[in-house]
């Protein structure tokens, strides 16, 4: 690794940021401002740091349309909305999708226009953490804020999750490096475990790894409660691991003080998707009749849980909601993002503040590709590439202020230190342009 | 704007009016003595008209609200009702969606709505749910009783440290007043345990429920907040709690009220129901209602919401975590938990309360005893602790059953389990309350417990929020079994509700959206010990939460708008 | 009897919704009423004759008389059957969503494959079809743990993951082979498999019986093994053959039972 000097060429220091990447929202962010730009960053982790300053690579600084010869000519702002609102005013199956990486502010207006054109909205819930929502339906949510594993967890269970890699802070801040009001000794009051497929970064580091084989992540939670239930274990090898390493571990589990299991796609991507989670949920419920056990799932965007706690308690259900009919409705697998455009049923499709095309399966990216995409975002990507009207917005947490919600649920303001660029708009009033101008053209009809 | 009601029969306990054919003048969003010759006339002669309800307790905002309904898509889907000109879809049975929230309360001739606990490090999202709240005030009240800072505050005797942490947190956090619920429990189970009785230590911070309640009471009389020490008691829901409740609301009887305020009460005991048991295991459970409904009637500085069960399948959610991982225990549905950093905890479950099982009808039993032993009903409010004993949505057919002692019989002999009648005092109580009575539990009562003078009453300067129902109390005999369906559909869609002089309710229907206003207590005349307080604990609030301080408050942005009330704690 | 006989004409990519068209809608609709039907199709509605010719034939004098066929690729037409009481549907080709979801009585036959959630939280009736279901066959609605609770689904092909998940009443017979997970979360009812089973049926199972004919790959830990019973009796259904009997899932405290064939599991004897 080159060593890098420090940055000591600043204006001015706008403190207490919030970090615009990871479902961590590390709040306590430092900019060092020069000029209109962010020169520096104390505090943040190596992507959260890349994101914030690094933006001017491959920034979008300007409206475009996608032209008869297949290319993206730059236009105007209002070209570049009409040309949207009326895509939209026109569709009868548009679908509104991302969401993750912008304000509730601006998704009020997402919503508001959604419920007008009858459309369907949807956010990375559904390619990320949906089969968790879907098993906490099932059975249950025994949660905490991470503050409350800072101060008391003595184990601390990472599944299916990477944070080392996915979540770098996420130890250092919230759940094992801190000296918590009852763990004053930290990393060296807690056993850190893992259970992974892959000796991953943070199995590397963990006090416990254990490597049951990938797909087995139901049968082994199930021989851990089959154990906490007092059965022998019929056979040798559960998943992979050894009878008596489970039987040691569900007896570790048991006499802890507080426990605490955070997971991740591991759980919500391999075979049994959602029942990965909910035996899991089950489990952590099982052993609060031993001992204090809850757990968190591990979300990857700043406001993906913002949208689901936002879509909640405007229209009752989390995401995948469907507003064709008057009313919303929510169904997996028949009003969510994937499924519909699996089924080639999407006619128009909005995406902001999401990446579909680095992230979509193949089959779905192949339907947006014959059809016409409009995109909010500030960065190019391959959703560019698919995208039929591209609207350059502003960053959130930078450049625009805006509220968030972290993984477990706490709400964040976020700050801006600096302006954006000056061709740019905030999503917010993009959203709200496209809203009024639907409006207009409706009405005229 | 000005509007006349013409010729309603007017009932208005705060001002004496009991049933008085007269018309109801509103000018500018006020109720005024007169109006001119060009105040639009609104004919609602001979119908029933009174102040918009006011409720002391409900569960309508905040972030235990999204876990239940991101929790529970099959209660969402229940309550789904499609969009309308000018209403947005609705979803929900016990828990509305915040559109729905709004529109049903409103419906019913409510205007003003206490959200009853905010966890101050999420209290944002209570602020952004009230935004999105249509057509009623919210007085929220923040949760203090097993917060850190005010353990050890008790701990070491300090009041008035205290007293300053208390006025910041409600400048910080934007809230009305204060609220206690399972004091030193909820802290208990930060490690999976709870606390029984008042005195009863939370581990490591070794102080009781007791202490908490008692200082956190004379915290509220220094300061003179306008509503009361707002209190869930400790042993919610276990048989033989009545005894608890009476000690808790004992243990402040010597504390003297702030000569400045409008209230009675320095205590508030919430969802009395929950707390009113006998017995010591659920099969030799009984009714605990009537020492503590004699409690009551003995002691003038207690007022209580009942709790009443509704006999719904609802969902529970409150800020008393071990309570609801009993009821998991008991039930085996799906179990939801929250617990708050340095603050709080909350749980949620789904329940059923079956009318044919023994211990929901003994339940439902209690909540009437309460309503019926307690003489005084300027003491009652009228509550669900929704949705914990059933939607709100229910209190119509609550008043129904208050105002027939036919149609409880009817129940009791037909409908519910045995022992509503074998294990309660309920068959021999044939009170019955009036539309007096009913407009004091439902308005002016709970906005004179919570300290409000602009509302809960039609007099002159009182805010101009009206409910007209469509029922001729002179030509309408509520004491009929008959009648208990009509009472109930009829003040469930109000002919008129009024807020601030906008006609937000014609005919049932919604007919104008107009904004929440969030109601809070900003103390003045402790900023010096309030900065000194801050100083003092700052290294602590670094070292242990996982936000910033900075980061923690609620902007003047998520009030939008609001009402603020200076309180002048020198006074 | 009222015959209802819709033939396809144009295919539409975005799916028709069928919920207002069960046989208790529409005993008394003439062929004027159908070809003034607008159906919903995304946020809008279109003539139902865009997309079917229509023929009606004969009287019915309540929602049992009614006999509907529906011709064609039926892939993009969702909830038929979708809280019918009565009556009879007859689909001659594939068919989309929510075939019989929240059905209470009459009949469904699918001449061919069948989407996700066939039955959902069906309590009556009788759905049949001739080829493979997806997921979710016989579920409950998410979040609600009372299920199917009636009713008889038969599917003579194969059945996709979490078959009957919640389940609380009712049976279904699937003649062919079954993915993960069927039974999860049952409580009360009788699934019968006739082909091999993937990975862990009856998975946190409290209460119910799951039959399995063919060879199961993976059992969870959570199921005991009770005996060998010969020809059992479940339920008054007779079955021929020994079973290896397993009692479970005892991580919820379980009591249901799975029965498997002990021929095609000697592995596990």
């Amino acid at each position: 690794m080159v060593y890098e000097e420090p940055v000591t060429d600043y204006d001015h220091i706008v403190e207490n940021c919030t970090c615009a990447f990871c479902g961590s929202n590390c709040d306590d962010l430092d900019f060092l401002v020069k000029g209109n730009h962010v020169v520096g960053v104390r505090h943040a982790c190596r992507l959260g740091a890349s994101k914030i300053m690094e933006d001017e690579d491959q920034r979008l600084k300007v409206p475009m349309i996608r032209d008869e010869n297949g290319e993206l000519v730059e236009v105007d702002w209002d070209t570049a909305l009409d040309k949207a609102a009326e895509l939209l005013a026109n569709s009868v199956r548009p679908l509104l999708y991302g969401w993750s990486e912008t304000s509730i502010e601006c998704m009020k207006k997402g919503l508001e226009l959604t419920e007008y054109i009858g459309a369907v909205i949807d956010n990375q819930a559904t390619i990320c953490h949906g089969p968790t929502v879907q098993a906490v339906q099932n059975v249950g949510y025994p949660l905490m804020t991470l503050g409350e594993v800072k101060n008391r967890a003595d184990m601390v269970v990472y599944t299916g999750s990477n944070p080392m890699n996915a979540h770098p802070r996420h130890l250092a801040r919230y759940s094992v490096f801190p000296r918590g009001w009852f763990r004053q000794r930290g990393r060296f009051d807690r056993t850190l475990v893992t259970w992974d497929p892959k000796y991953s970064d943070t199995a590397k580091m963990s006090d416990i790894w254990v490597p049951f084989e990938e797909n087995g992540d139901y049968g082994f939670v199930n021989a851990i409660r089959a154990v906490l239930k007092g059965k022998e274990l019929k056979e040798d090898v559960i998943s992979g691991i050894p009878k008596e390493d489970i039987i040691e571990l569900t007896e570790a589990m048991k006499n802890v003080e507080f426990g605490a299991l955070f997971f991740g796609l591991g759980l919500t991507h391999t075979l049994s998707k959602q029942r990965n989670i909910d035996i899991a949920i089950q489990l952590i419920q099982d052993l609060n009749a031993y001992t204090k056990w809850v757990l968190l799932p591990m979300r990857g965007h700043f406001n993906v849980n913002g949208f689901n706690i936002f879509l909640s308690y405007e229209m009752g259900f989390p995401y995948g909601v469907d507003f064709s009919r008057g009313y919303p409705r929510y169904m997996i697998g028949e009003t969510t993002t994937i499924d519909l455009l699996n089924r080639k049923e999407i006619d128009v499709f909005l995406v902001i503040a999401a990446d579909p095309g680095a992230h979509f399966p193949g089959g779905a990216n192949m339907h947006l590709a014959e059809i016409p995409v409009i995109q909010i975002d500030i960065h190019w990507g391959p959703s560019t590439e698919l995208a039929d009207v591209v609207l350059p917005g502003t960053f959130i947490g930078v450049e625009t202020e805006g509220t968030s919600y972290r993984m477990d649920s706490v709400p964040i303001h976020m700050k801006s230190a600096i302006d954006p660029p000056e061709t740019c708009r905030e999503d917010e009033w993009i959203v709200n342009e496209l809203l009024e101008r639907v409006k207009n053209i409706k009405e005229a009809k | 704007m000005e509007y006349i009601l013409k010729n309603g029969i007017v009932y208005d306990p705060t001002n004496n009016v009991t049933g008085e054919k007269k018309d109801v003048m509103i000018k500018d969003g006020k109720i005024v003595g007169n109006v001119s010759s060009d105040a639009k006339v609104l004919d609602v002669t001979d119908k029933l008209v009174m102040a918009a309800g006011v409720d002391v307790h409900a569960h309508i905002a905040g972030p235990k609200l999204c876990v239940g309904r991101l929790y529970r898509p099959e209660d969402e889907r229940r309550g789904v009702v499609a969009k309308t000109d000018i209403t947005r879809a609705e979803t929900g049975f016990s828990i509305p969606s915040c559109s729905a929230t709004g529109y049903r309360y409103s419906r019913m001739g409510y205007g003003t709505v206490t959200e009853a606990a905010v966890p101050p490090l999420e209290a944002k999202h209570t602020h952004e749910e009230i935004m999105s709240i249509p057509n009623i005030d919210v007085t929220p009240l923040l949760l203090f009783g097993n917060n850190w800072f005010v353990l050890q505050y008790v701990k070491e005797g300090n009041l008035e440290d205290l007293a300053a942490f208390v006025a910041a947190w409600l400048k910080i956090a934007k809230c009305y007043g204060m609220k206690v619920v399972n004091p030193c429990g909820s802290e208990a189970w930060g490690w999976g345990m709870n606390v029984h009785g008042v005195d009863d230590p939370a581990p490591y911070w070794d102080v009781t429920g007791r202490e908490v309640v008692r200082a956190l009471t004379q915290v509220n009389e220094m300061l003179g907040l306008p509503h009361s020490m707002h209190v869930h008691p400790n042993d919610l829901g276990h048989p033989g709690n009545y005894q608890t409740t009476i000690d808790t609301m004992d243990a402040v009887k010597d504390i003297e009220k702030n000569p400045s305020v409008i209230r009675n009460q320095t205590l508030h005991c919430t969802h009395l129901q929950f707390h009113s048991y006998g017995g010591t295991s659920w099969r030799d459970a009984n009714s605990g209602a009537e020492p503590v409904a004699d409690y009551i009637n003995k002691n003038k500085h207690v007022t209580c919401d009942i709790g009443q069960i509704t006999l719904d399948e609802t969902t529970t959610m409150t800020a008393d975590a071990p309570m609801e991982y009993d009821l998991y225990k008991l039930s085996g549905l799906k179990w939801a938990n929250k617990d708050i950093e340095l603050e709080t905890a909350a749980g949620l479950i789904p329940i059923i309360y079956s009318p044919k099982a023994p211990v929901n009808s003994l339940q439902w039993a209690i909540g009437l005893e309460l309503f019926l032993m307690i003489n005084d009903p300027w003491q009652v409010v009228l509550t669900t602790d929704s949705p914990n004993a059933g939607p709100f949505i229910r209190y119509p057919r609550i008043i129904s059953w208050l105002m027939s002692s036919d149609r409880r019989t009817e129940m009791l002999e037909g409908e519910v389990h045995k022992w509503a009648s074998k294990r309660t005092a309920l068959p021999t109580l044939d009170r019955v309350y009036d539309w007096n009575e009913i407009a004091t539990v439902t308005r002016s009562a709970p906005a004179k417990i919570l300290g409000l003078e602009d509302r809960g009453h039609l007099g002159v300067g009182a805010n101009a929020d009206v409910a007209v129902y469509d029922l001729e109390p002179e030509n309408f005999d509520a004491t009929k079994a008959a009648n208990a369906a009509v009472i109930e559909d009829v003040l469930g869609r109000a002919l008129y509700t009024i807020k601030d002089g906008d006609v937000v309710v014609k005919d049932g229907k919604i007919s104008k959206v107009v904004k929440s206003r969030h109601l809070w207590s900003n103390v003045q005349g402790f900023e010096e010990q309030e900065k000194k307080v801050l100083e003092n604990i700052m290294p602590m609030f670094n070292r242990y939460y996982t936000v910033k301080f900075e980061n923690y408050k609620v902007h003047d942005h998520y009030i939008d708008p609001s009402i603020e009330f200076k309180i002048d704690a020198s006074k | 009897m009222k015959t209802i006989t819709l033939t396809l004409k144009k295919f539409s990519s975005i799916a028709l919704e069928f919920d207002e068209l069960k046989p208790d809608d529409i005993y008394t609709w003439s062929k004027k009423d159908f070809e003034k039907y607008q159906v919903p199709v995304g946020n809008t509605r279109f003539p139902l004759s865009n997309y079917f010719d229509i023929e009606v034939e004969g009287e019915a004098e309540g929602p049992e008389d009614v006999k509907m066929i529906l011709d064609g690729d039926m892939g993009r037409v969702k909830y038929i059957g979708c809280g019918m009481t009565a009556g009879e549907i007859i689909v001659n080709g594939d068919a989309d969503l929510h075939v019989g979801a929240e059905m209470e009585g009459g009949s469904i036959k699918i001449n061919g494959n069948a989407e996700s959630y066939v039955g959902r939280e069906m309590r009556g009736g009788n759905i049949e079809v001739m080829g493979d279901v997806k997921e979710y066959c016989g579920t409950s609605y998410i979040g609600e743990w009372r299920g199917m609770s009636g009713g008889v689904i038969k599917v003579h092909g194969n059945a996709g993951k979490q078959l009957a998940d919640c389940m609380s009443g009712g049976e279904i017979y699937v003649d062919g082979s079954c993915d993960i997970l069927a039974g999860i979360h049952m409580t009360k009812g009788y699934i019968e498999i006739g082909g091999d089973v993937t990975r862990w049926p009856g998975g946190q199972m409290k209460n119910g019986n799951i039959v399995i004919k063919g060879k199961l790959s993976s059992l969870l830990e959570g199921f005991n093994p009770d005996g060998i019973i010969e020809n059992p009796d479940i339920d008054g259904k007779q079955l021929t053959g020994k079973y290896i009997k397993y009692i479970g899932d005892i991580g919820v405290n379980g009591k249901g039972t799975l029965w498997l064939n002990a021929e095609k599991n000697r592995d596990l004897l």
